[in-house]
């Protein structure tokens, strides 16, 4: 979904929510590669964005119900775009290789009920990337 | 009960599936803004526990309604008793389902239609589109005042107070600009004087060296705070002057609501049109299911309804055809169970009554048959008697014609002796018929057989014959059928003085969705008088001199073992039409293929 896309759909009064999810995967030892690699940790964090219509700002709610304002365009998608805020916590994990992978969504909310139902049957509202892996390190 | 419903089979499957049914939408209803709020967002259970059932249940039901309508189709065809009448009832139901549920289907959507149109979108957007108008005005207007301060002449020209002298730039800027809240300098960056409400603030990272105009609206304890930067260079050293000042409180909290109200303006207008079918989606979610389970309620209802009736049909039949054995069951609470065990009792007691006339009738028949006997022994028995006694007259007085005389008389006694012998002899074979054999037997070979005996002992007999289906096949005693035939055919000679012909007819005929193979026997010969058509069947009953009384007792007895019908049709003076129905008691197909 493009950003002038997010800003149109703002614009009629639709709300944006974005989605990151990271997991982390334990590479198997070889003979045990036959049961696919394990899930270690699981972190997901979510931005809702809404527009104020008299300030012009971008407001943006956490999944943690942090509020956060972003006065211009530039600012809001600098923030919208990045998790800064998943903190991947490895201290209890045993020794090993392994690997992150992450997914990205973003999709547009209705914001009444029963109006919501609307997103069951309209297209293109929700936009979802593949898994993508987006590092790996090693724990001696 | 076997009912037309292969899946929901019982009533306690319906009742389950009514209060499986009735329970969820108690949850959907109790939870509904929950439901509908989950719905938008993808990945909750409600997406895959309602939209399934939204379509398995309905399914599930048409499934077994199609089953029904199919069956209901297949028992008119074959013209089942009561299978108009079910249909009646189901399309009467079915229309009272319907009817109810469209009005009100019609006016929800209406009434949400409206609702949406007139009360929300016309009155309400202009009163949220105006309030929405006059805070961003009002928030334009403070900013621009708030810029306008860092902008003018005179904040330039009273900045020059502050290196030296903050206090008197403070005063003079908030007297000029009663508006402003609190003044802060920065000099290279840090805070070296601030002055008003504390709530403006603001830390020194967040000001932006040599940057002018305005900053970023900050909310403090429901306060919006704007602020301003105004920059002035005094003796080669930067400073930066921040104004704040406040909107009134809750300024933004109810900007906020401004917005969303605006926004589900803007998506009730944007998506009225889908809306409307969305709403309509979710009435037919709720209704089908039910619409659905009301027709197979109807089902069910026509069907408790009509099996006791049909049962009584049943009985009715079968007791008209002789079984009265038959007995229609009621299930206990059954609304028509009086009516049905008065049924029963009406049958016993006919079963009951039929057996003594039965038995009546058989002593009857036996006094008749003593009676008849009596007469026919006696018949013989007389000129016997008379041969003897008159023998013995005229040997007693030596009569010389003696020899003459006793030749005659003997000759008389030995053919009444014949006659007694045959009248015994028959009867015997009534009394004692041995077993039949029954084979796959052609009617037509036989009735050409039985013809055949007759076209030399009679000349002046002809027959015509047609028959429909040379090939056909019934299962029958071969020899007990030619007797059936040639007893027919001698009573018709008879009847035609020798005379005439005999027309015989073919037929397939279906009665009760069983297969008969008819026989037509006419001959043109003198009738039947009514007064004793009830009797020719009767045993030991003849209007000819010589005739015993048995042959057509013993052509119904045979038909009768056949499972097979006999009756006739008489005019008198114009000839007799007898008609035997016998079953195929063979496979159709098998006559089919031959």
């Amino acid at each position: 979904m493009r950003a002038r896309s997010i800003l149109e759909m703002m614009d009629i009064g639709h709300r944006t929510e974005i989605i990151f999810t990271i997991r982390v995967y334990q590479d198997q030892r070889r003979f045990l590669r036959f049961r696919g690699n394990r899930r270690i940790k699981d972190y997901s964090v979510s931005y809702v964005a809404t527009r104020d219509l008299v300030s012009g700002a971008f407001r943006i709610v956490k999944n943690n119900g942090q509020r956060i304002t972003k006065e211009n365009e530039e600012a809001f998608f600098n923030f919208f775009f990045s998790a800064n805020d998943i903190r991947i916590d490895m201290s209890d994990a045993e020794k090993g290789d392994y690997y992150i992978v992450g997914r990205v969504e973003v999709r547009v909310i209705k914001l009444i009920p029963p109006l919501n139902l609307l997103s069951n049957i309209l297209p293109g509202i929700i936009t979802r990337t593949d898994w993508e892996r987006v590092g790996a390190f090693r724990i001696n | 009960m076997k009912g037309p419903y292969p899946l929901i089979k019982s009533r306690a499957g319906l009742l389950s599936i009514l209060f499986i049914y009735t329970f969820i939408i108690f949850l959907i209803l109790f939870l509904s803004r929950q439901i509908m709020g989950d719905l938008a967002t993808d990945d909750l259970p409600a997406r895959f526990i309602l939209l399934p059932f939204a379509i398995v249940l309905p399914l599930f039901l048409a499934g077994n309604i199609i089953i029904a309508v199919l069956k209901i189709i297949r028992d008119t065809k074959r013209k089942k008793p009561g299978a108009t009448f079910k249909v009646k009832l189901i399309l009467f139901f079915s229309f009272v389902a319907f009817v109810s549920a469209v009005p009100q289907a019609v006016l929800s959507i209406s009434f949400i239609d409206i609702v949406m149109k007139s009360w929300l979108v016309r009155d309400h957007s202009g009163a949220v589109r105006g309030g929405l108008e006059i805070a961003m005005n009002y928030y334009r207007e403070r900013t621009a005042a708030l810029e306008a301060v860092v902008d003018s002449p005179f904040f330039i020209y009273t900045a020059n107070f502050i290196p030296y002298d903050q206090e008197r730039a403070w005063t003079i800027y908030k007297e000029s600009f009663p508006f402003i809240a609190g003044m802060q300098v920065l000099r290279d960056g840090r805070t070296i004087y601030f002055n008003g409400d504390e709530r403006g603030r603001i830390s020194d990272y967040r000001v932006p060296p040599a940057g002018r105009g305005l900053l970023a609206k900050e909310t403090i304890e429901e306060v919006a705070v704007l602020r301003a930067q105004g920059v002035f260079r005094s003796r080669g050293v930067v400073y930066s002057v921040v104004f704040s000042s406040f909107l009134p409180e809750s300024f933004d909290a109810r900007a906020e609501r401004l917005t969303s109200s605006h926004d589900i303006l803007l998506q009730l207008e944007n998506y009225q049109a889908v809306f409307t079918l969305v709403i309509l989606g979710v009435l037919i979610f709720f209704t089908l299911p039910i619409f659905l389970l009301s027709m197979i309620i109807s089902f069910r209802l026509a069907e408790e309804i009509l099996h006791p009736i049909v049962q009584l049909e049943e009985a009715t039949r079968r007791v008209a055809e002789g079984d009265f054995s038959f007995r229609v069951l009621a299930r206990p609470g059954d609304n028509i169970s009086v009516l049905i065990s008065s049924f029963n009792q009406m049958i016993k007691e006919l079963e009951s009554s039929r057996k003594k006339n039965m038995h009546a009738d058989k002593i009857n028949a036996w006094k008749e048959i003593a009676r008849r006997m009596a007469h026919e022994i006696k018949n013989p028995i007389t000129p016997i008697k008379l041969s003897a006694e008159r023998v013995l007259r005229r040997y007693n007085s030596a009569d010389p014609n003696f020899d003459k005389i006793l030749n005659s008389s003997v000759r008389v006694i030995v053919t009444e002796v014949d006659r007694l012998n045959r009248l015994l002899e028959e009867f015997s074979d009534f009394a004692r018929m041995p077993p039949f054999v029954f084979l796959p037997a052609k009617p037509a070979e036989i009735i050409r057989e039985s013809c055949e005996i007759f076209s030399s002992s009679s000349p002046g007999i002809s027959f015509d014959t047609a028959i429909a289906d040379e090939d056909a096949i019934i299962l029958a005693d071969n020899e007990k059928i030619k007797q059936v035939l040639i007893n027919l055919f001698a009573n018709a000679i008879d009847a035609m003085d020798g005379q005439g012909v005999i027309r015989i007819r073919t037929d397939k005929i279906i009665k009760e969705n069983n297969s008969f193979f008819r026989i037509q026997i006419a001959d043109t010969g003198c009738g039947i008088d009514k007064d004793i058509a009830d009797k020719v069947f009767a045993p030991y009953f003849t209007t000819r001199e010589k005739g015993t009384g048995l042959g057509l007792a013993i052509v119904e007895r045979i038909v009768f073992d056949h499972n097979g019908t006999i009756w006739f049709e008489t005019e008198k003076g114009t000839g007799t039409t007898f008609f035997i129905d016998l079953p195929f008691g063979v496979d159709d197909e098998q006559n089919t293929d031959n």
